[in-house]
């Protein structure tokens, strides 16, 4: 168990390094042999498929920003843009390597065990929590859109139902928000 | 022999690496009304979001005498298959009430005039009349229940498919969804294990248990009075 724990400090540690030594790169080739580096990881480590689709998910963001500057100018900005995308999957990679077999609670534990602020980490637990219930949310309200006939067209109604959606979606995570914060109150907060 | 409406043949459904349904069988005749009754988590929810067409299954959905297998005979599917979730407030998301009831109407495509008829026709039915300009998230928990049972209606489907109805609610709300069922002329499943609701109702109940097969009985009630 105790072996366990400092195998899981060392990962986040190594992980928060590794992100050090990345994030001020900038030269496209040294991203291209670390980004080489982390599939290889990838693939020695066998991340699960599941760390493959997030990693697929994040890469839809980036598109529109790479595809964005290499509208703006080429020239310019191909070396940019490919930094962009190699910097951001190599850090993908070493978060699927590194902090995805811990789970969300093991890496939670973690930063507990290296002493980092119970109020930092209760508050990335919360974030979770709530990322995860808004996305449980949309998921059945989709569902309920389904259930009644609706097909999504490129038209006004799609994008009015889409927009009633998002605001029941905010009303739905205040109001819920407002009874977890109740429930903390009646348990001595 | 009736008339088959839906037919479910040897369904197994699986979670993650539990299956939670087991060679499934069900035959609902048209007009029938049947209660699937069964303890928390023996897949009774997970049965209805599988006829929709939400989770992945083994087997057959025969609805109408036509298989149904890819996304487009789904899509057709839920049109004609009313479902109302078991919580309120996952269902309903439309601003108004008003707005809620003639949602579904606007997706099979009717006209103004016709969505308006039907709107007033189910709000008079629910005593919602009042209700049909507040925002649907201001009401309270048994209101949420009249409409989202009221919103399936205005499509007029050819199967209601209600899971858990009268949860949480309180006696006037509860004989009034018990009298809308009994009342209700066409197919209906209703998933509960509100076991008044099966004496009030005396429809076929099929018991959903934990051992992944399914018995089909006849509930023994006393006449009522």
């Amino acid at each position: 168990m105790e072996l366990n724990s400092k195998y899981n400090r060392l990962r986040v540690l190594l992980f928060f390094l590794l992100l050090l030594a990345v994030y001020p790169i900038n030269s496209p080739t040294l991203l291209g042999v670390l980004f080489l580096l982390t599939l290889l990881g990838m693939v020695f480590f066998r991340v699960p498929l599941k760390g493959l689709k997030l990693a697929l998910y994040g890469n839809l963001f980036l598109v529109f920003v790479v595809v964005s500057l290499l509208i703006l100018d080429f020239k310019n900005n191909w070396q940019t843009a490919l930094a962009i995308f190699l910097k951001a999957n190599t850090i993908f990679g070493l978060t699927n390597i590194l902090i995805l077999p811990l789970g969300v609670v093991g890496f939670i534990r973690t930063l507990e065990e290296m002493g980092i602020s119970k109020k930092f980490t209760l508050l990335v637990f919360l974030s979770y929590r709530y990322i995860h219930s808004l996305k449980r949310e949309y998921e059945t309200m989709n569902k309920a859109l389904a259930c009644r006939g609706f097909e999504p067209k490129t038209d006004i109604r799609t994008y009015k139902v889409y927009g009633y959606l998002l605001g029941m979606l905010t009303v739905k995570t205040y109001l819920k928000a407002k009874e977890v914060y109740k429930a903390m109150l009646c348990r001595g907060l | 022999m009736e008339k088959p409406l839906l037919e479910v043949r040897n369904l197994t459904v699986r979670r993650g690496n539990r299956t939670v349904l087991r060679n499934f069988n069900l035959f609902l005749g048209e007009g029938e009304k049947i209660v699937l009754a069964g303890a928390n988590g023996v897949g009774k929810t997970t049965f209805a979001e599988t006829i929709l067409g939400f989770i992945p299954f083994e087997g057959e959905i025969i609805f109408e005498g036509k298989p149904v297998k890819g996304k487009r005979d789904f899509r057709e599917l839920r049109k004609r298959v009313g479902y109302v979730f078991q919580n309120p407030d996952d269902q309903l998301f439309m601003p108004t009430v008003r707005e809620e009831l003639a949602f579904g109407p606007e997706n099979l495509g009717l006209s103004r005039d016709q969505i308006a008829a039907r709107v007033s026709k189910v709000a008079r039915k629910f005593g919602l009349e009042n209700l049909l300009d507040l925002p649907t998230f201001n009401l309270s928990f048994g209101q949420k229940r009249l409409v989202s049972i009221a919103c399936i209606l205005t499509m007029e489907p050819k199967l209601l498919l209600l899971d858990e109805p009268t949860n949480g609610l309180d006696r006037e709300n509860w004989l009034r969804v018990a009298e809308f069922l009994q009342s209700f002329r066409g197919s209906a499943i209703v998933i509960t294990h509100d076991r008044e609701l099966i004496k009030f109702l005396r429809w076929r109940v099929v018991y959903l248990s934990e051992l992944d097969f399914v018995s089909s009985l006849k509930l023994e009630v006393p006449p009522k009075g």
